[in-house]
């Protein structure tokens, strides 16, 4: 078991650079983009990042911070202007260890909701399904079409101190950013052209395109006959930008619950000339509000009756319901075990070292080294309900123990990896600041792993948090070609 | 397109009509107070707005005792939240409206009726003062055109330009036969008064409240005669605020959201209408009764609006596809 | 025993409610001790109904109407034959055998771990609740687990009080305890939260019994080696052939008859029931 160094505390100097080798000079593939900042100064960095911020600001490109009031408060998306970039031999092990971990992932949803092999093999142990909130009984024995359940997946990937990617967590239900992905490269383009003449950059702006296509093929009454819509919870959503944007790019509607309805065990949309059939309904409402007559009955984001129209066939959910379970972070740390066990093959990328709180030796372990630990609830998300152990203080070190203590299930804890560094443009200086990375996914008639994907910043110094919600921002991330 | 955007559309457009219309009411019944002579009571000056918008009821629930003030009817009528037909209310739910809507309009227009909201918002914190208040509506009316410019201008021509016209034609067409119904009384209580002095004044406040004096004034040089603006108000088909140039729009309108079908209500309830437009005119309404048929038009208008909504909005069973 | 079931029910709505959608667990099992002769289900204003069986192994109806409506109707009528003459028909195993049964019965049928961990406000972790009054009645480790149900239905049947009315439909256990009084609903779920905290899957039964005017609400516990057995703690008897079984959940809202979902600003008055239990031959 992956046990500390104990003089690790410095991390935020040991964090791997992607911009700079230790002597300070740009890693190769970052040196034709240093060169021409270098000579073009302070100066173009100043107006381009001004330049961003306006464009974005024109575009409306914001997102919604949620809090408890009543109308969340709309920011502008936070840039910055200096890519990230991959190289093509780096990017084809993400690709391939991506592609590997999905199929894993679905396989295991299609068992853990039909024949249960990897439970009774004791892979996994039973109760931790069992007494995960996200697992779904209501949709076990159901069939999924083509067996896929997520068919959008965003998996977050940092690097640890030698530079080697790690996944840090996997999000299978309604994941977020690709709006923001696609922005990021329409604003990049925009304002530092002579940027791109440097390198060969893959494209990013087809994402909606095979996005479209993938929701396509699930229709029930066939690919060419698919009336695909996008069911958003609205205006008050903290993503409703990336809804609007997403349904825009495909072309398809964007509709709230109320403008859906179940007739004769088939979905309809409202529209000013009747009832329209839909075939696939790209949700980005939880499963938990999916279906008043299901789920929670005072739910008024979702459709009465589409759980029973998913279950005779005649609708598809994307993603399907019930995927809550493969990202629960309890489950996390057996998704090595589910390649092993599904695909008979060793993982091509692994996961961050996880200590589950139900095994005692892991539990001791961490709370002995509270102060070296990130400790997050299994039920969370967002970077909320966690424990950042270096900068946090005794008392909230004692509070989460005592947690810990009382329900072991519900926590994780991984040590604090000093997530790499890069170089960003702010306020007027060049700094480094802790990034990671969120390449998004995408399961149709075939898996496609669109080039690149979020890479989030942390913008507060020293800090590992990357949420937009909680303070982070975002580069534009550049994966060359071969 | 879902039928709750289309209402949304239709929605916003009836209300920015109506806050810019009762703007314009109280712009010109402030003016013209500004030099009135004494015969008129303060509360007969102002009474007939409450008529027109029908809001008797909601005006005796914040006054009980039904005392009508120039001050307290502005009031009532620009920023009591607690009456639907005030501007504030109406830009509030327009604006509301638009924001569902955001993505259908252009971004022009959004910007253009939110800033309006703010300022709004922010002047009427404070009780407007009566002497300023022209300022404010006239700045209000300004914005509304600003809007409907830049719809004219930027708005793609699909289906959620015709239900922002269907909105906005239908709510002119209400409220301009409400005013003509409720004025002309007020000038002319009985056609027997025909042929007496007319009070100059209060057929040129009538004009301006449906902004049709210089339109009239430019095709009838001569003075004012009290059938020719009946006439002119509600059968010239050149002036664009007429109702029967509204009619026709309103029918334009629903043709170009494609209700091709005889079983359409709508279509069908605006038919009659074009009709009755095309066998009546302006003096054998005037010899039968004007108010009977602007209250029948009123109606009419309610009726189509109903009809819309079934058709439109409303949830209907049989599946399209 | 063969029965003859007739079970109507009336919802009103005053002010009319519209794009409502319905689901009905009214269609009584089917397993080694019930059969299913015949099943007829009606509802008002009409609408097509269809059909699916929910993880529980529970048929569900449902439909949907639409149109507005300010009363639902359904009409359900069925036939049942019931086998369970002698609850006691099992050997029971000796208690070691009991464990070591059920573990490798959840290894074989992880499903089973439902009923053993599934916690809610009516079946809550026992341990937890402050709770004044009589110590629970513990699991005896020597001795078959019969003897421990039944002596946890003697337990209950000397501390609380069966009134009815005493609580609402779905009522958190906790009442239960500081009332000392409930509906067979709070004496099922009591019943399964006690046995769950001993070890063993136990789960929620809603069904019909002999001559009876409501529905009526048990428990099931999964005894090793006899497999679901029901256990009316309402009344301390062990199920046999005179109550039919409708419908089973890890709580009475999995097993609810009736649930809806309609739009509309009113409220839902009802449910009226008309229910007639009759033994035939």
């Amino acid at each position: 078991m992956h046990r500390l160094n104990p003089d690790f505390y410095s991390f935020g100097e040991r964090a791997y650079h992607e911009f700079n080798r230790d002597n300070f000079e740009p890693r190769d593939h970052y040196r034709p983009l240093w060169e021409h900042i270098r000579k073009a100064g302070q100066n173009l960095l100043a107006t381009k990042a001004r330049e961003a911020h306006l464009a974005l600001h024109t575009e409306g490109v914001t997102f919604t911070v949620y809090s408890d009031k009543e109308q969340g408060i709309e920011r502008v998306w936070p840039f910055d202007l200096i890519p990230r970039i991959i190289p093509a031999e780096e990017w084809r092990q993400i690709e391939i260890g991506l592609k590997q971990r999905v199929k894993a992932l679905n396989l295991f949803l299609k068992d853990i909701y039909n024949g249960q092999q990897i439970l009774k093999e004791g892979l996994i142990p039973s109760d931790l399904i069992y007494q995960g909130k996200d697992f779904l009984m209501e949709v076990k024995g159901c069939q999924a079409p083509h067996d896929i359940y997520t068919h959008i997946s965003g998996i977050d990937i940092v690097r640890d101190e030698e530079g080697r990617y790690l996944i840090l967590e996997d999000n299978l239900r309604t994941p977020s950013g690709v709006s923001y992905m696609i922005e990021n490269r329409i604003i990049e383009r925009r304002i530092l052209p002579e940027f791109f003449s440097k390198y060969r950059v893959r494209r990013v702006e087809h994402y909606p395109a095979l996005l479209l296509q993938a929701l396509r093929y699930l229709s029930p009454r066939g690919k060419d006959r698919a009336e695909v819509v996008l069911l958003s919870p609205g205006i008050y959503n903290s993503a409703y930008f990336e809804h609007t944007f997403l349904a825009k790019e495909m072309g398809i509607e964007l509709a709230e619950g109320r403008d859906l309805v179940v007739q004769n065990n088939f979905v309809y949309l409202k529209t000013t000339w009747g009832l329209k059939q839909v075939d696939v309904v790209y949700r980005r409402v939880d499963d938990a509000f999916l279906d008043p007559l299901c789920f929670r009955n005072d739910s008024c984001l979702g459709v009465a009756g589409i759980i029973n129209a998913w279950r005779a066939g005649n609708v598809a959910i994307v993603n399907a319901p019930g995927t809550g379970i493969a990202d629960d972070k309890g489950i996390f740390p057996f998704v090595p075990d589910m390649i092993r066990f599904y695909l008979g093959e060793q993982p091509l990328l692994d996961n961050v070292p996880t200590y589950l709180m139900t095994r005692p030796d892991d539990q001791a372990y961490v709370l002995d080294h509270l102060d070296r630990m990130v400790v997050k609830c299994v039920s969370e998300s967002g970077g909320y309900g966690m424990l950042m152990g270096p900068t946090s203080t005794p008392a909230l070190r004692a509070e989460f123990a005592t947690k810990i203590r009382e329900n072991p299930r519900n926590y994780i804890a991984q040590p604090v990896i000093p997530l790499s560094r890069h170089t960003c443009y702010l306020e007027g200086e060049l700094e480094s600041r802790h990034i990671d990375l969120r390449p998004f996914v995408i399961y149709g008639e075939t898996i496609e792993v669109v080039p690149g994907g979020l890479t989030r910043v942390a913008l507060t110094k020293g800090s590992l948090v990357v949420n937009s919600s909680q303070g982070g921002g975002s580069k534009d991330t550049w994966v060359l070609a071969e | 397109m879902l039928s709750r955007i289309a209402n949304c559309l239709y929605w916003m457009s009836r209300y920015l009509e109506r806050m810019d219309n009762t703007a314009r009411l109280i712009e010109i019944n402030v003016l013209h107070l500004l030099e009135v002579e004494d015969s008129i009571s303060e509360a007969n000056q102002w009474k007939p707005l409450l008529e027109i918008s029908v809001s008797d009821q909601a005006y005796a629930a914040c006054h009980p005792t039904g005392e009508v003030t120039a001050k307290r009817l502005i009031h009532f009528m620009t920023q009591e939240k607690a009456n639907p037909g005030s501007i504030y209310h109406s830009l509030k739910s327009a604006r509301e409206n638009a924001r569902i809507v955001r993505d259908r309009i252009s971004k022009e227009m959004w910007e253009a009726i939110n800033e309006l909201w703010l300022q709004v918002e922010n002047q009427l914190q404070t009780p407007l003062v009566l002497e300023r208040s022209p300022a404010f509506y006239k700045m209000v009316r300004n914005e509304v055109a600003r809007f409907h410019g830049l719809a004219e201008s930027t708005m793609l021509r699909g289906k959620a330009f015709g239900f922002y016209e269907l909105g906005l034609y239908l709510e002119r067409a209400d409220m301009t036969a409400r005013i003509l119904d409720v004025k002309y009384h007020l000038i002319l209580p009985d056609l027997s008064l025909v042929g007496s002095p007319l009070d100059y004044y209060q057929w040129v406040a009538l004009l301006k409240s449906i902004s049709g004096l210089e339109a009239y004034r430019r095709k009838f040089h001569s003075g004012l005669r009290p059938a020719g603006v009946a006439n002119f108000v509600i059968f010239d088909r050149q002036f664009p605020r007429s109702l029967n140039y509204l009619v026709d729009a309103i029918y334009c309108a629903l043709k170009s959201l494609g209700s091709q079908s005889i079983r359409s209500h709508s279509l069908q309830e605006i038919s009659r209408l074009l009709e009755e437009f095309e066998h009546h005119d302006g003096e054998e309404v005037f010899s039968h009764g004007l108010h009977e048929f602007l209250k029948d038009f009123v109606a009419q208008t309610a009726r189509l609006n109903t009809a819309i909504h079934e058709e439109y909005f409303e949830l209907r069973m049989n599946p399209v596809s | 025993m063969k029965y003859l079931i007739r079970h109507e029910t009336h919802l009103s709505y005053p002010t009319p409610v519209r794009e409502h959608q319905c689901e009905l667990r009214l269609k009584p099992r089917q397993d080694g001790h019930q059969s299913v002769l015949r099943f007829n289900l009606e509802t008002s204003p009409k609408a097509p109904v269809f059909q699916y069986t929910d993880s529980f192994g529970n048929e569900v109806h449902h439909f949907g109407i639409l149109s507005p409506h300010s009363t639902l109707v359904t009409r359900m009528e069925t036939e049942v034959e019931t086998f369970l003459e002698n609850p006691f028909d099992y050997l029971p195993l000796s208690p070691e055998k009991e464990r070591s049964e059920l573990k490798q019965r959840l290894i074989e049928d992880p499903a089973l771990h439902r009923f053993l961990f599934h916690r809610s406000p009516m079946v809550p972790d026992l341990r937890r609740l402050s709770l004044k009054g009589p110590d629970l009645p513990r699991y005896r480790e020597n001795a078959p687990l019969q003897e421990s149900l039944l002596e946890a239905m003697r337990w209950m049947r000397e501390y609380f009080n069966y009134r009815v009315g005493a609580t609402p439909v779905h009522a958190p256990l906790e009442e239960f305890f500081v009332n000392e009084e409930g509906v067979c609903q709070d004496f099922a779920h009591l019943m399964v939260a006690l046995v769950r905290s001993w070890g063993f899957p136990a789960r929620y039964v809603m069904g019909y019994q002999q001559a009876a005017e409501a529905t009526h609400a048990w428990s099931e516990v999964f005894i090793p080696g006899a497999g679901w057995r029901g256990m009316d703690a309402t009344h301390s008897l062990m199920v046999n052939d005179t109550y039919i079984a409708v419908a089973v959940g890890c709580d009475s809202q999995d097993a609810a008859p009736q649930r809806g979902s309609y739009q509309g600003s009113g409220t839902q008055e009802g449910p009226e029931v008309n229910l007639q239990v009759v033994e035939t031959q």
